[in-house]
């Protein structure tokens, strides 16, 4: 068996591990980066998975975070189609499935997470959406088939309804909670979320209590506790669980995520966690966040490889969340995190295609919410987030009024 | 074969912002900084995005779809996720217009 030795082995080929690899390079890291991925597929985005990969508007090679080039010319080994057994921490080694072993001198965890699962035995025609073979999978059904049943109301649950919608499926969403996007929004916001969703001529059901799936061979419907529901397929999106286990197996400290300081460090001086699987100190929040998004793949990518180049920068996991999310022809931007008793100052409308919402708790500003046409929302909610980002809370009557430059906001 | 093209009047763009500018089957970004006028390729190097409903910051300019941040000046790529500079275009302003140099 070859012995392989690198100083720094990634274990995770999706967006936080090439961000990593790539970042570490970008700093003048000059030892061997491999990334290992369990996939046979280069890191890609999954962002356009349930929009435009779904609808069959980007293949593969439109959504890879890098170009295969741009691995060989960073010097970044990617060891596709393999997947991590076991980290043996005292030795510095990661054993592979095929038993070949790969000593490291920093270990990078960007393991990410799977889906939730339903419990019950898999049925043709059940779909979850996490890979992008998952996507095409879906994408071929949904041409097939006619009725679709999302199940969760969450951000992907609704991108795909928007989807299949686009598509002229018959689209349902079922949703346990009374309402949709109950722990990512107010239910305000979420409400003129729905209203777009039923004027497209989606359905919604809540407070559904899922019995089952109806079907022998493939799916033919969806039993609620109160009604049954005509289905021939169905999408499952209630939430992603981190994939922690190599971790914990290894001895390190796991709780809603692998546990890492504001660097990105574990317990372990030699491993590190970032992306959706880490649980990490947030300086701003002064308290662990673990963040699915995008935004914290990229910067805690940039954060570990300035760890590991030992700079002492000030770059640090500090950053106002933000994230996206495309529905039909509307998009939503979120900055910031708040709870369910946040209350609303509303700038715009959404009837003219263009809705902010700033958020605060107890008069501090606590989050900002855009929900318009496009990208119409994005400058509003970019300073909103620099707002925050700074911990000024500008007043209220100037938030609300639209004649008022939000950028002028900034140097008050 | 250069060509000085007239893009609009120079209170057409707000101050330390940008409007587009379509010419022909192209588009592009002109900007008002602190540093003068600028332009530059209108779409965003990572994604088919139309930057001109992306934030200036003094002589930096934020793609309105993920965030990727480029100097305004030079067309530089600054951070993730953009890796690709965007085609920067010489700007002259004469009286109130605002001309640029489409090559």
């Amino acid at each position: 068996m070859r012995e392989l030795k690198v100083g720094t082995l990634i274990i995770g080929a999706g967006q936080a591990g090439a961000s990593a690899a790539f970042a570490l390079r970008e700093k003048g890291y000059s030892d061997p980066v491999c990334i290992i991925g369990e996939e046979a597929l280069p890191p890609y985005e999954r962002p356009p998975l349930s929009k435009a990969v779904l609808r069959e508007e980007k293949s593969l090679s439109d959504i890879l975070v890098r170009d295969l080039p741009a691995y060989d010319s960073h010097n970044i080994q990617l060891m596709l189609g393999s997947r991590a057994e076991q980290i043996l921490p005292q030795e510095q080694q990661v054993k592979l499935g095929d038993g070949q072993v790969i000593s490291y001198d920093n270990l990078i965890l960007a393991t990410g997470g799977r889906p939730r699962q339903l419990p019950g035995k898999a049925l043709p025609g059940v779909h979850y959406l996490r890979s992008h073979g998952d996507g095409t999978r879906l994408a071929a059904e949904l041409k097939q088939y006619k009725k679709l049943a999302v199940i969760g109301g969450g951000f992907i649950g609704l991108e795909v309804a928007a989807s299949a919608r686009k598509m002229g499926l018959e689209v349902c969403v079922i949703e346990a909670a009374p309402r949709v996007l109950q722990r990512s929004l107010p239910e305000t916001i979420a409400a003129d979320v729905v209203a777009l969703h039923e004027d497209q001529g989606v359905e919604f059901h809540y407070n559904a209590r899922l019995q089952g799936f109806a079907g022998t061979d493939r799916l033919s419907g969806i039993q609620l506790e109160d009604k049954s529901i005509d289905a021939d397929i169905a999408v499952v999106g209630i939430g992603l669980i981190p994939n922690t286990e190599l971790a914990e197996t290894a001895g390190l400290a796991v709780d809603n995520g692998i546990c890492t300081d504001a660097q990105c460090r574990t317990g372990n001086a030699h491993i590190y966690a970032i992306g959706d699987c880490a649980n990490s100190y947030h300086t701003y929040y002064q308290r662990a966040v673990r963040l699915e998004s995008w935004q914290n793949a990229n910067l805690q990518g940039a954060i570990v490889a300035a760890a590991i180049c030992a700079e002492t920068s000030d770059i640090q996991n500090d950053a106002v969340p933000w994230l996206w999310s495309d529905q039909y022809d509307w998009s939503f931007q979120v900055a910031g995190i708040f709870d369910s008793q946040a209350q609303l100052i509303s700038r715009g409308s959404a009837a003219e295609g263009k809705q902010i919402w700033f958020i605060h708790s107890d008069g501090v500003l606590t989050g900002v919410v855009g929900w318009g046409k496009g990208t119409s929302i994005a400058k509003d909610v970019r300073v909103g987030q620099m707002l925050l980002q700074q911990g000024k809370t500008p007043p209220f009557d100037m938030l609300a009024d639209e004649n008022i430059s939000l950028k002028k906001l900034l140097k008050l | 074969m250069t060509d000085w093209v007239l893009a609009c009047a120079t209170d057409d763009i707000d101050e330390e912002d940008l409007i587009r500018f379509d010419h022909e089957d192209k588009t592009y970004a002109i900007y008002n900084t602190d540093n003068g006028f600028f332009a530059t390729a209108g779409y965003c190097t990572h994604e088919v995005q139309h930057l001109e409903d992306g934030l200036v910051i003094g002589n930096v300019i934020e793609c309105p779809l993920h965030q990727g941040r480029f100097e305004i000046s030079s067309g530089k790529a600054l951070s993730a996720p953009v890796c690709e500079d965007l085609v920067s275009y010489p700007v002259k302003v004469e009286g109130d217009q605002i001309y640029i140099q489409i090559v």
